[in-house]
């Protein structure tokens, strides 16, 4: 079985959603629903044309595309380098810890909020992933909360998101939360 | 026109408000452009939520100047390390490099940061001769014409951002309509998609949405890959006498200077061809016209000064269709477009016979923003170039911080963060599969006036405002598009042809 490209999942998922958007539109007044049928329906149309595309297209034609683009560029066949593609199985693990990082941040901002969350990923961000060292890690998270702090709180008297979680705690500790 | 252009100018420079925003904007881009992974997209989309409560020429002012300085320290690092920063500075990579290693770094760094200010200015200059040359052909625009530039600005940017992507191109310019239509409905006020959820009945928030198709899809690749732009050492023979004699060569090669700007800034007016194909057809331009080609790839200083002018001077270009047909010129001009809705800036007829004040502040901004770009830079391009050392997964946690709060401060609702990351993961799989993103913020932003033209439209013609005569030229030019699209598309065994743009 010909196995799919990162692609042609991707049209899949936007098929999926063109498909469910347009079939809720189903349930709106004419005049509401007539946009998104405007819309949604070539929408469809053109991720089924592409699913087309990608189906019949023969493998291995990506890689004689990329030679005649070098070679139509001048660059001498026996110079055009054979570089690792950006992403694929050797990037999965970085992008993967990358998402667990950004959806546990936004996840910990949720419940916990932005004064909390802020330094707590810096920390563990700089000191895992760039590799610095705990001083500078902790240096850096500090002055950044810091900053954010007299920036948005003082200077711009914006109240960031407390998080569901830390006004809870703080009454119960006998804080005045607002 | 001459008293409001003037006027203009003197209420930009008379602002001590104004020039100290447009002196920060200047620093932060000139600071942003020279820094790994962050481009001018992302720069607009960061900074789109501090310009919140700005009144809209201050707002708007802030971020042109901003988007159109980035390139002018983007080239740094093409010519001290050989490593062009983006699409745009590959060609100046070609002689500038060069120049460095012969011990000459400083003069292709003079020339070409005069250069690029230099084309900043003619771009604006251009712009600013063609106003009341399309005035007349903009105010013959009616709704029906605008619902179809809305259509063909998607199929156009589309088509020529990716050639042979143009069916992901559409279907992601789709996706962006898509989603405007999210929200109360304009005419029957149905919440559509929206349910209970009070949050989604305003549409989605569009800070948000730019900040997940562009910010976070970056940050987590250039994490995934991680390093510095340069490894490579520093020129220890910089001076500030080659300098100076970089800079003068720019009034000593005037002729391809103005040539070149004119050039870049006709290529900025047209939709989707970015500044990479302004800077590579001049840089062709120069070989062409010089009578000794054979110095070229070797340290020409006209194969940097060439690029350079170019890719700046169709900053100017862009602004034309971006201001006055709501479609943007370049991917960079499709996020700013987005920031000026949310100033409240209505893309338009309007900006010719109601906001052309703002018009020309703008003009001057970028003339203004420019020179106080070469000014700085002139001065400080030695130290500048250190950023390109820095690791880019340092940057990374921050410019999440940045993200997350610019998100959050954009309409003070925390539901927004969950949308981020439902639309981050959708912008990343549109970078990872190499699907082009800026069709999705035309399609965004487009949308909404998409809708209100063609129910405008629809009232006052029917169904036969498609037989209007400009109507059918824009159909015609769409049709024209998809045909020719399609035809290279699927032409057997020919190389792709596809312009080599950075969207």
């Amino acid at each position: 079985m010909k196995q799919l490209s990162f692609s042609t999942w991707l049209t899949f998922v936007m098929l999926a959603i063109f498909g469910t958007m347009v079939a809720m539109a189903t349930q709106f007044p004419p005049n509401a629903r007539f946009m998104p049928f405007v819309v949604g329906i070539p929408g469809i149309a053109l991720c089924l044309l592409q699913l087309g595309m990608d189906l019949l297209r023969a493998p291995g034609n990506q890689l004689a595309e990329n030679f005649q683009a070098a070679s139509k560029a001048g660059v001498p066949a026996n110079l055009v380098p054979e570089e690792e593609p950006e992403f694929g199985p050797h990037t999965v693990s970085g992008e993967l810890t990358m998402w667990a990082y950004f959806v546990g941040f936004i996840a910990a901002v949720l419940v916990f909020g932005f004064y909390i969350s802020v330094p707590v990923m810096l920390l563990s961000f700089l000191r895992r992933q760039a590799e610095a060292s705990w001083k500078f890690a902790l240096f850096l998270a500090v002055t950044a909360t810091v900053v954010l702090y007299l920036m948005f709180g003082v200077l711009l008297r914006v109240q960031l998101f407390h998080g569901f979680l830390t006004p809870i705690v703080l009454r119960a500790l006998g804080f005045e939360v607002s | 026109m001459i008293d409001t252009m003037f006027a203009a100018l003197y209420g930009l420079v008379s602002s001590p408000h104004i020039m100290g925003l447009m002196l920060i904007a200047v620093i932060f881009g000139l600071l942003v452009g020279v820094t790994p992974g962050i481009g001018g997209k992302l720069s607009i989309a960061m900074a789109i939520p501090f310009v919140y409560g700005m009144d809209k020429v201050s707002g708007a002012v802030f971020l042109l100047t901003m988007h159109a300085v980035n390139g002018t320290s983007g080239q740094i690092s093409s010519i001290m390390f050989g490593i062009p920063g983006d699409g745009d500075d590959a060609a100046t990579t070609l002689d500038g490099y060069p120049l460095a290693k012969q011990g000459q770094a400083a003069r292709a760094l003079g020339a070409s940061i005069t250069a690029s200010g230099v084309g900043g200015i003619i771009g604006a200059i251009v712009f600013a001769i063609m106003i009341p040359v399309l005035e007349p052909v903009i105010l013959m625009f009616s709704p029906a014409e605008f619902f179809l530039i809305a259509l063909l600005g998607i199929s156009f940017i589309a088509f020529l951002s990716s050639g042979k992507k143009i069916v992901k191109g559409l279907i992601v310019g789709f996706y962006g309509l898509m989603l405007s239509t999210i929200g109360m409905d304009p005419i029957t006020g149905t919440p559509r998609y929206a349910g209970d959820m009070l949050f989604l009945w305003d549409g989605v928030s569009l800070v948000t949405a730019v900040l997940a198709l562009f910010a976070v899809p970056e940050m987590i690749a250039l994490s995934t890959k991680g390093g510095a732009i340069s490894a490579v050492p520093m020129d220890k023979g910089f001076n500030y006498q080659q300098l100076l004699s970089g800079v003068m060569d720019v009034p000593r090669h005037w002729w391809l200077v103005l040539r070149t700007s004119v050039i870049g800034a006709v290529i900025g007016m047209i939709p989707g061809l970015g500044g990479s194909t302004a800077a590579w057809l001049c840089y062709g331009h120069a070989v062409q016209s010089s009578k000794t080609p054979e110095r070229f790839g070797k340290g020409a200083i006209e194969g940097v000064i060439a690029p350079e002018t170019a890719s700046n001077g169709k900053e100017g270009g862009s602004l034309l269709p971006t201001l006055f047909f709501g479609i943007p010129g370049s991917s960079g001009m499709a996020v700013l477009l987005g920031a000026f809705l949310i100033l409240g800036i209505q893309p338009g007829a309007t900006m010719v016979t109601q906001h052309l004040d703002l018009v020309w502040t703008l003009i001057w901004a970028l003339v203004v923003g420019n020179l106080i770009a070469v000014g700085i830079l002139l001065v400080v391009c030695r130290w500048v170039a250190v950023l390109t050392f820095v690791n880019g997964r340092y940057l990374v946690p921050f410019i999440l911080v940045f993200v997350s709060l610019g998100c959050f401060v954009s309409d003070y609702q925390w539901q927004n963060l969950i949308i981020l990351v439902l639309f981050s993961a959708i912008g990343y799989g549109f970078l990872r599969a190499g699907w082009p993103r800026s069709p999705f913020v035309i399609g965004l932003v487009l949308g909404g006036k998409a809708e209100a033209s063609l129910n405008q439209a629809l009232q006052l013609w029917g169904y036969s405002f498609f037989l209007r005569p400009i109507s059918l030229v824009l159909i015609a030019m769409i049709v024209g598009l998809m045909v020719y699209a399609f035809y290279r598309n699927f032409r057997p065994h020919r190389a792709n042809s596809s312009v080599g743009v950075n969207l």
